[in-house]
């Protein structure tokens, strides 16, 4: 059964900040699965690049060490939007797939849950999804995610 | 009775961005011979599930850990007895987080702090202005496969020399950052040191190192610093008055040497440093096995040895460091 499926779109001025999708499950389930997108990964933008890599560099390097980070335009291959899933059940912390894919597909159950997630029996309740955005270097960032709960009589 | 144990302290696994399971990760440290690691997967504890007494039997024992990977820096939590939401913190608000952890008995340590950032790498720069550094534990200031040789490691180092100089009590370590099995079995693997009670190993002796500033890094030799004064000695991270103490040192190349001793990596002097300030150089002669000691009037502030040499060609290295001895005023 499907109970969210969802695309929000995201913005530079989202950059660092934690979007947080409440949904509830009316009863037990046997596996709860998260499938998850966002485009674009990759920005294949020359300008953007310049503009991202000569206005940042600074703020991170002592200007005496400068001169060794010279190269670094070149050793950027691309800049890349990070966007990564952690899940909570009421108030209990699941986890998080900090993985840099921008297709993943995820899933919690009592047995086994995704890497990332602790084993979790998909109990009724109160559920978050939050969207943990570290970097948007695009104008816009699609993500669209589904949640879909899988129930014992589906599993026959 | 402390006796220093030799650890990776910053790894990860498939369960966050690595290619390690957590039993290839086990099974690579104990190849080069160490007697702990970190399991410091991003934003996340599941790799926790699989470590099992039989693994640990089987290759070594997992310090629980965690690396929260926040969007203004990266802080390892080395065991602590709850989970901290990572999500919310913020430049200003990271005190009461770091409270949090402290509260919880965990170790809190800055990950390689000048990394670049958003875009090179996001989040990966600390960028918290700490206010109560209190509960933060230690810095990683020697970062990454080849940590003597990366420039982002030389402003780390200063910013904990700087803050011990500020009055903060922080010891240091060292990471890898381990990923995936992508080194060489015969890549040079600096370590951090830990003293652990008896000499067991687990969680809960890691953190409380840590935590004591009980910790020193070395590319190869084992290292001693204690003080001795008024007859009784004190070793890294406790505290001792100004005035009249004897230096005691120690090297010792015997300790994990097939690990270190292909890389024309040669010890030649000893330093202590106090204040910030070299101080006292001592040369080794070159022994397997070198103590001695030395009369020396402390000033209030602290004091670390350093250990130099030789390493792939280049003299005058540092090759290994101590976490301070805290001087007060008498």
């Amino acid at each position: 059964m499907i109970l969210l499926d969802q695309t929000i779109l995201f913005h530079p001025e989202d950059d660092k900040t934690n979007h947080v999708i409440p949904f509830t499950l009316s009863r037990d389930c046997v596996k709860l699965e998260f499938a998850c997108s966002y485009t674009p990964k990759v920005i294949q933008d020359e300008a953007l690049k310049r503009w991202a890599v000569l206005s940042n560099i600074g703020r991170y390097v002592p200007r005496y060490q400068l001169p060794l980070y010279q190269d670094m335009y070149d050793q950027v291959e691309d800049l890349v939007n990070l966007l990564t899933l952690s899940l909570d059940y009421e108030d209990q912390y699941l986890g998080c797939a900090h993985r840099h894919a921008p297709i993943q597909t995820h899933f919690l159950s009592a047995k086994q849950s995704s890497p990332g997630f602790l084993r979790h029996h998909p109990a009724a309740g109160d559920y978050r999804a939050v969207i943990n955005i570290h970097s948007i270097t695009s104008p816009e960032v699609a993500f669209h995610l589904v949640i879909t709960a899988l129930f014992e009589e589906e599993t026959v | 009775m402390i006796e220093y144990k030799a650890f990776e302290m910053h790894s990860h696994t498939f369960h966050s961005d690595g290619t390690f399971s957590v039993e290839s990760l086990c099974q690579a440290c104990k190849v080069r011979e160490l007697d702990g690691v970190a399991l410091t997967d991003h934003n996340t504890m599941s790799g926790w599930e699989e470590i099992t007494p039989a693994l640990e039997e089987q290759t070594l024992p997992v310090i629980r850990g965690i690396e929260w990977t926040t969007f203004y820096g990266h802080m390892l939590v080395i065991g602590a007895d709850r989970y901290v939401d990572w999500r919310l913190a913020t430049p200003e608000n990271i005190d009461r987080f770091t409270e949090a952890i402290s509260a919880a008995n965990g170790a809190v340590g800055i990950a390689h702090p000048f990394s670049l950032g958003s875009p090179f790498c996001t989040g990966c720069h600390w960028e918290f202005r700490v206010k109560e550094w209190k509960n933060i534990h230690y810095v990683e200031v020697w970062s990454g496969p080849f940590p003597l040789f990366e420039p982002y490691n030389e402003p780390g180092f200063q910013m904990w020399t700087d803050l011990l100089n500020q009055g903060h009590r922080l010891a240091a370590s060292c990471g890898i950052d381990w990923h995936e099995n992508d080194l060489e079995e015969n890549h040079h693997m600096p370590v951090t040191c830990l003293g652990v009670e008896n000499g067991e190993v687990s969680t809960r002796t890691a953190r409380e190192a840590l935590r004591a500033g009980r910790v020193y890094v070395t590319g190869g030799p084992a290292l001693d610093f204690q003080i001795e004064q008024s007859g009784k000695r004190h070793g890294l991270g406790a505290a001792v008055n100004s005035g009249a103490a004897t230096l005691l040192w120690g090297v010792d190349q015997t300790a994990r040497t097939s690990q270190w001793n292909s890389f024309g990596l040669i010890p030649r002097r000893v330093a202590f440093i106090q204040n910030g300030g070299e101080v006292l150089s001592i040369e080794l002669s070159g022994q397997e096995k070198e103590k001695g000691q030395t009369a020396y009037e402390l000033w209030p502030g602290w004091i670390r040895l350093e250990l130099y040499g030789d390493y792939q060609g280049r003299a005058d290295q540092l090759l290994g460091f101590t976490s301070p001895i805290y001087v007060e005023k008498d």
